[in-house]
């Protein structure tokens, strides 16, 4: 058994690229995806609020895991071959989707109805009471809870080593069998993880401060 | 994230997938063509499996495993492709159709044959418990009471369970690294391994005195195919014939398994 030298530590370096990739599908797809099912849950149609809701409940009581399983079995158990990168990306944008929708939900519903009603009497139609009045309110409440979920969702990918995905942690745990020195392997990776999730905790930070400060200038 | 932490759940998850997967396996019968005209054979291995399917200095996939997996793929004059999977995940692979074939340490059980078809056997080894000197283990007996060590998913978690010694407890770990450095970290009185592993630990911790305890049951080993490839299978075991013969089976296992191999029993 050999030890973990400069071969090794390139090898879970490169699988971080897939780490990213999949962290950056999954938030691309769910932000669409939750943006689309935001929308859809504030309609004024019942339908499709319950769709949008069940939907999202669904997703939320699923453990991720099982989503991923049955994206890359499950779909091609039925006739549709992904691939590792596909099928894990749709899982966690399905997942991505489903939380990123009750963050923004709730950052709309947060915004009191006087603000509706208000754009409402300035002769603004539904659209454009949402565009131009309830929106840049909610968009600055929901930012500090979206940006904590990414670092969330980044962590998550790591499931994905569970179907085999050599992303970070499945690297991690090849090294760590090639070497047998997990603490030295896993280190490396938590480190990585670090890095990735810290621009994203500073952020989350800064624009919590900065919401507190305008809520106090508020308050004066 | 519950499921994770519960391997019988989503083994279950996963048998569930597998049995979906059955009723599909009819269409890919045709498994040895389709790997001709695709000029690409897709091989499940585990590479978190030390010796089996492992990594070499340079990071690219080694061990047994990934040798018989080449000389396959050269013999059927293809290109190799291996699919990583993981203990759990080699099964539900191969039945959904992402590999032709498992490579990977597949021990062959009545219950696998459920699902797949077993090939000649390629390998078989003695698994071992291994613990510190100071630990009486004289018999399988002697497991009781204690806490022992294996890898999920791997033949030593089957043969264990198995052996059913009242009082014994049975601790899993994600692969043989974890287990392993369980055993050095104190976590668990013994492990069960394999001899090559076994001598690798003693090289790296000689002031801990560990040694082999007991051996279990034979660990034979065999490549498994989706069921209804019989062309493909016949296949294998020709492949397997030869090479048994030639030498060159044997010889990729000394390499990897530290010891020569004994005489396999066929089909």
């Amino acid at each position: 058994m050999r030890g973990i030298g400069a071969p090794e530590l390139t090898y879970i370096v490169f699988a971080a690229r897939w780490t990213i990739l999949l962290s950056v599908m999954a938030l691309v797809g769910g932000g669409f995806f939750g943006a689309v099912l935001t929308l859809a849950g504030i309609s004024r149609s019942r339908r499709v609020r319950l769709v949008v809701t069940g939907f999202v409940q669904l997703v939320q009581g699923t453990p991720l895991l099982i989503l991923l399983l049955l994206a890359y079995f499950g779909l091609s158990a039925s006739g549709l071959e992904l691939g590792a990168l596909l099928s894990s990306a749709l899982a966690l944008t399905l997942y991505a989707g489903a939380f990123l929708t009750t963050i923004w939900q709730a950052a709309i519903d947060a915004i009191r109805p006087g603000q509706w009603e208000g754009a409402a009497a300035l002769g603004l139609r539904r659209s454009q009471q949402l565009r131009l009045v309830i929106l840049p309110q909610a968009v600055r409440l929901a930012l500090p809870p979206t940006c904590g979920f990414v670092v969330q969702a980044i962590k998550n990918t790591s499931l994905a080593s569970i179907i085999g995905f050599i992303e970070l942690t499945r690297a991690g745990q090849i090294v760590s069998n090639a070497t047998f020195q997990p603490l030295a392997a896993f280190g490396v990776v938590a480190a990585l993880y670090f890095l990735l999730c810290l621009p994203f905790t500073l952020l989350t930070e800064w624009l919590e401060g900065r919401q507190t400060n305008l809520l106090k200038g508020h308050a004066r | 994230m519950n499921a994770a932490s519960h391997p019988r759940c989503w083994r279950s998850v996963l048998g569930a997938f597998a049995f979906f997967a059955l009723s599909i396996a009819g269409a890919h019968a045709q498994t040895f063509d389709a790997i001709q005209k695709r000029g690409k054979l897709l091989a499940a291995i585990n590479l978190a499996a030390p010796p089996f399917g492992t990594t070499d200095s340079q990071m690219e996939p080694a061990g047994y495993d990934v040798d018989m997996a080449k000389l396959l793929a050269k013999d059927l004059g293809v290109s190799l492709e291996i699919v990583p999977v993981t203990n759990e995940s080699r099964i539900p692979t191969l039945l959904t159709g992402k590999a032709d074939v498992i490579i990977s340490v597949l021990q062959i059980t009545p219950e696998r044959a459920k699902s797949v078809m077993f090939s000649s056997p390629y390998g078989m080894h003695q698994s071992l418990v291994f613990a510190p000197a100071e630990t009486k283990i004289a018999s399988l007996a002697d497991l009781s009471g204690k806490r022992v060590g294996v890898a999920r998913g791997s033949v030593y978690s089957n043969i264990l369970a198995q052996a059913a010694i009242p009082g014994m407890q049975i601790i899993q770990f994600g692969d043989d690294s974890a287990t392993l450095n369980a055993l050095v970290a104190g976590q668990v009185d013994a492990v069960g391994t394999v001899t090559f592993l076994a001598n690798e630990l003693k090289k790296r911790y000689p002031d801990r005195h560990f040694e082999q305890k007991v051996a279990l049951q034979d660990n034979i080993y065999a490549m498994g195919v989706r069921r209804g490839d019989f062309d493909f299978l016949r296949w294998l075991n020709t492949f397997i014939f030869v090479h048994h013969h030639d030498g060159e089976i044997a010889r990729s296992y000394e390499k990897w398994m530290g010891e020569p191999l004994r005489n396999l029993p066929t089909f």
